[in-house]
């Protein structure tokens, strides 16, 4: 439904005022994309590939002094478009996406200019680095927010496989996995440092991976305790300091109180829960390098989704809880199908089984009895006149 | 944000890369000069994109073996800085600023003499205009005699070297005459 159908309903309603519905509409008129938008946006993204393209092609008419002081040039206009006040404040957000993308082009024909072999990875990470400050401090728009979130994405992409996988396998496999599932905290603390509404978007889908990114990660390396041969890799010295760099980060991370959270997770001690119980969970199998074993995966696995299920349960989610309950079920079948072999063993791992699982599925009754009731509370309470 | 602040952030990524770009041009016109003939070494793979790739034809001294230096830490060295294709040998890093006029640090790999400037293979590639693609590849292909050509042209590439051994491409010669002239004519 358009936007001043809306506000014709909630006028009518008694919700708003002619003169509420008039300011929003005025407001979304000034700020909102719109069609010319769209259409702007297109512009700028056909003249950087434009750009791009020309400078790929070499053109030869230019003497490169010439190509590259008129592009250096032409960002710094740019620059000044940003700065400069316009009537419709989305002008100055497209000259931002255009200086975002053109610094990049930038770098390229520097590489041209002076026949530079530098690396892809290294080309990206010099423009994540110079302009990341600038469009974090000026954008506020997500037209600018979300290729910027993209590029910088690419970015740790072409870096991890230029200069950290070639190393994985030996010896930084760890700290590049507890990075990996931290980042998207580093992010969501970042978004709660700039509490802006502009920044929703990117802020809400920082939040939800880092939710999601530490359990994918801990779910994934609590399968590392089957193979050993992946995790005699923290012997050397570089690569405990890098861990306990990472794990710095960790401690300042969720000892943050400012810190944003996600939505299902509620508070910040359910967030803090969530990081510390997953870094746990990731470490554990390169302390003990050496140990292999089926139980230790499967407890471990088990530990993560009932301390999921405990989060939801402490969040009120019952589609949480029964989530853990139904993987945790799931997992302790995989268990029966890996331990027990001849008939007889498999009778009782069978009667363990079932038994288990019916009392899992007693708890999982009880448990949300008690979420229900506790939901039902809350919205009775809200109910209250 | 105060817009002296915001104008910072947005100009100071400018003036990086034009001071990054002046630094590039003070290398590459300073140091001292070599020039040295090069060959395109791969024809299924000499182009990509529209940069050449190519290998150097050092003129090694007679009885230079890489025997004499091997691995990570070596250097190309030279008594003859300034001259054209320059007598070079191997020597380790750590002995070339004593004994050399001029000399470019890398590795040697293998056995032979095989020469890698720099931490990584950063002078092997020179960026062309893409409507000369396919005839400089054409030239610069070693088997380039069987189209017919009565005379191969002679690529060379100049390049400016510091006191520290690292080297920067300067231009690129055919004939002697730089190529952007050369494609001029």
């Amino acid at each position: 439904m358009r936007l001043d159908n809306k506000l014709a309903r909630w006028q009518e309603a008694g919700l708003l005022q002619a003169e509420q519905r008039s300011a929003i509409l005025a407001y979304e008129q000034q700020h909102a994309l719109g069609w010319q938008g769209g259409l702007a946006v297109l512009g700028v993204l056909a003249i950087v590939i434009g750009v791009l393209a020309i400078i790929a092609a070499n053109w030869q008419i230019m003497p490169p002094w010439l190509k590259l002081g008129a592009h250096l040039l032409l960002n710094t206009l740019l620059a000044l478009g940003v700065l400069r006040q316009w009537q419709r404040p989305v002008v100055a957000q497209l000259c931002l996406l255009a200086w975002y993308g053109l610094t990049l082009t930038c770098i390229g024909l520097m590489g041209q200019v002076f026949h530079l072999a530098g690396s892809t990875a290294g080309a990206l990470l010099l423009w994540t680095l110079l302009s990341s400050a600038a469009v974090i401090a000026v954008g506020n728009s997500k037209l600018v927010l979300l290729p910027w979130a993209l590029g910088t994405l690419v970015t740790l992409f072409f870096v991890y496989a230029e200069y950290l996988s070639p190393r994985l396998g030996s010896d930084l496999l760890l700290p590049w996995l507890l990075f990996g599932a931290m980042l998207p905290a580093i992010f969501a603390m970042l978004a709660a440092r700039l509490p802006r509404p502009q920044w929703q978007p990117l802020n809400q889908q920082a939040l939800w991976l880092a939710g999601l990114l530490p359990i994918l990660t801990a779910g994934i390396v609590c399968q590392l305790w089957y193979f050993d041969e992946a995790r005699a890799v923290v012997a050397a010295p570089s690569v405990l300091v890098a861990t306990l760099a990472v794990a710095a980060l960790a401690v300042a991370l969720v000892c943050n109180s400012r810190i944003a959270v996600p939505e299902w997770l509620d508070s910040v001690g359910n967030f803090r829960l969530l990081l510390l119980g997953a870094c746990v969970l990731i470490t554990l199998p390169f302390l003990w390098s050496g140990i292999e074993s089926e139980w230790i995966a499967a407890f471990s696995f088990i530990s993560l989704w009932l301390l999921l299920g405990w989060l939801g349960h402490r969040t009120r989610s019952q589609r949480l809880v029964s989530l853990a309950i139904g993987i945790i079920a799931l997992r302790i079948f995989i268990i029966y199908l890996e331990v027990f072999g001849s008939l007889l063993q498999t009778g009782f791992g069978l009667i363990f089984s079932g038994a288990l699982l019916l009392g899992l599925l007693a708890f999982a009754r009880t448990l949300s009895r008690k979420v229900n009731v506790a939901q039902g509370d809350g919205s009775d309470t809200g109910e209250q006149p | 944000m105060k817009p002296t602040l915001k104008g910072a952030l947005l100009l100071v990524p400018m003036l990086v890369l034009g001071g990054m770009s002046l630094l590039h041009e003070y290398k590459r016109n300073t140091g001292t000069a070599w020039t040295v003939p090069i060959l395109g070494y791969d024809p299924r793979d000499l182009l990509s994109g529209h940069y050449l790739q190519f290998q150097y034809a050092w003129n090694f001294a007679p009885g230079a073996a890489a025997g004499t230096c091997s691995g990570e830490e070596c250097a190309l060295c030279t008594q003859q800085a300034g001259v054209l294709n320059p007598e070079v040998s191997l020597v380790p890093l750590a002995d070339a600023p004593a004994a050399c006029a001029s000399f470019i640090a890398g590795s040697v790999p293998g056995a032979d003499l095989f020469f890698i400037s720099g931490a990584t293979d950063n002078l092997q590639r020179y960026y062309i205009p893409e409507s000369e693609a396919d005839r400089l590849q054409q030239l610069l292909m070693p088997n380039t005699t069987d189209t017919g050509l009565e005379e191969l042209p002679q690529f060379s590439l100049g390049l400016r070297v510091t006191s520290a051994g690292r080297a920067y491409i300067e231009a690129m010669y055919v004939d002697g005459v730089p190529l952007e002239d050369w494609l001029a004519r």
